[in-house]
């Protein structure tokens, strides 16, 4: 295959991945939420809860095709460029599938009117008074890991300041000729190391949070669910130590490859090797969780409609907890009701693009 | 040990939270110096307000149950425990008198009452060794 069909190759893969994800998540999801409406047992199975998922998913694939068709036959009239196609793609998935759920969403409200369903009430909470949060994930010395490795890019780019070229060949076109430049100075070599820093800083806060979130048991079965939620935790902070690590590597070869001319069968090696790790995670993640059966479904909160704002945001002041279940089942969530929440959610968007700023104006 | 509350019983919830950590000192789940998780953890844990959790925690410290360390946090009492005092005989016996009174009135003996209560004496300092 010639370079120009690879690059189309990984476009369609890329959009055919990401519409995947998107359409399946009613299917990924707990089965007693249907577009963030709570359904009960009795009504789970029927046709018309069965039916809008498949509405759901079908309507997905068949606006992806349209739109992707609309902008491929409009890249020459646009004039615009392979990397061009796949970032409008993306951002026009990320505005798809939430208005789509949108939709769906007010059709299974109705279908809650009508059939007026209702989550049980659960009056009982129970929470155990030795739960192990210092044991519940991986201790934060773990983190020393990809910080040393940024120390040993940065120190390395300190110490070989002299030998790295004046100007930086910081992007190549799809046919593999250099044609975007940057001078070398503070900004555009360290600029990597930065990022590195605050990826390493997120990561450890989600470690944090999911140390500190709620306990959220099953008052019906405390002990086993403890258990669960315990084993979910250990597994997620693992996980995500290893993608952190893996993706601070690859940071640093992206920044070895800038700064000291190496082979570009380097960079592209990584950037197929990456890739492939991150899924393999990924991956090895999920069927471990879905085998083990390591959910947080029985959790009281997620069939509390009125708590989850748009069906996907807690808010509840209330509840004391800044950190708790998903209602998705899988993973935590910020309580909006605490501004506390706000700060924190600001701070995630704000220090990634503080950081992108820094290295724009720098080099 | 894991507390169970009951949101909608008629029973404080304060209450129903000093009871069963009381339950846990007497039957020994819960022994000396045992730490107890900080007030605004067990109120989200249990989703409930903080003031209730802080409340059921300042009452157990005023009796002498708990103390409240400022590197450890909230502990079970390690020295000597309240012990009988004449006040907590006043209370034993004004709370069992409303009970007396209703028991002698639907006509129970008094040998059964006295069963009950040492019934479930025994049931609360039982409970552990089963654990």
């Amino acid at each position: 295959m010639s370079q120009l069909d690879w690059s189309f190759a990984t476009i369609v893969f890329t959009y055919c991945v990401l519409v995947l994800i998107f359409s399946l998540q009613p299917y990924i999801n707990a089965k007693m939420v249907l577009f963030g409406v709570y359904v009960p047992e009795e009504n789970r199975s029927r046709l018309e809860v069965r039916s809008l998922r498949k509405r759901f998913l079908i309507t997905g694939w068949i606006a992806s095709i349209v739109v992707a068709a609309i902008v491929v036959s409009c890249r020459h009239v646009l004039n615009l460029e392979r990397n061009e196609i796949m970032l409008i793609l993306i951002a026009v998935q990320l505005l798809l599938f939430p208005l789509l759920y949108l939709q769906f969403r007010g059709n299974a409200l109705r279908l809650k009117r009508e059939q007026s369903w209702q989550a049980p009430v659960n009056s009982r909470r129970v929470a155990s008074l030795s739960f192990p949060r210092r044991k519940s994930t991986i201790g934060n010395v773990w983190f020393i890991i990809p910080l040393l490795i940024t120390g040993i890019f940065a120190v390395t780019a300190a110490i070989r300041w002299d030998e790295i070229p004046s100007t930086l060949v910081t992007h190549y076109d799809a046919n593999g000729i250099a044609d975007g430049f940057s001078n070398k100075d503070f900004g555009s070599v360290f600029q990597f190391n930065f990022i590195q820093v605050g990826l390493v800083l997120l990561f450890l806060f989600t470690n944090f949070s999911i140390r500190s979130s709620k306990q959220s048991l099953d008052p019906n079965n405390p002990e086993q669910s403890m258990i669960k939620q315990l084993r979910f935790r250990k597994i997620t902070s693992i996980s995500l130590f290893g993608l952190s690590t893996f993706i601070i590597f690859f940071i640093g070869i992206i920044q070895g490859s800038i700064i000291y001319d190496w082979p570009k069968s380097t960079i592209i090696s990584a950037a197929i090797a990456l890739p492939s790790i991150l899924l393999a995670i990924i991956v090895a993640f999920s069927v471990y969780i879905s085998r083990q059966k390591l959910d947080q479904h029985s959790d009281p909160i997620i069939k509390e409609d009125r708590y989850w704002k748009a069906g996907a945001f807690y808010y509840n002041p209330e509840d004391p907890a800044l950190f708790v279940s998903k209602r998705t089942g899988f993973g935590w969530t910020l309580n909006y009701g605490r501004p506390l929440s706000w700060v924190v959610s600001i701070g995630i968007l704000v220090i990634p693009l503080v950081i992108l700023i820094f290295g724009v104006t720098h080099s | 040990m894991f507390i169970e509350l009951d949101l909608q019983s008629e029973v404080p919830i304060y209450t129903q939270l000093v009871e069963q950590l009381l339950e846990g000192m007497a039957n020994g789940q819960l022994k000396p110096g045992d730490p107890l998780p900080s007030v605004r953890s067990l109120a989200a844990d249990l989703g409930i307000n903080l003031h209730t959790v802080n409340k059921a925690y300042q009452v157990l410290k005023q009796d002498g149950f708990l103390q409240v360390h400022r590197k450890q946090g909230v502990v079970i009492q390690t020295g000597e425990m309240p012990g009988i005092t004449t006040e907590f005989q006043e209370k034993l016996a004004r709370q069992l008198k409303g009970m007396a009174a209703e028991a002698a009135v639907r006509g129970m003996q008094e040998i059964e009452f006295a069963d009950m209560c040492s019934a479930v004496y025994r049931q609360i300092k039982e409970q552990g060794a089963d654990r």
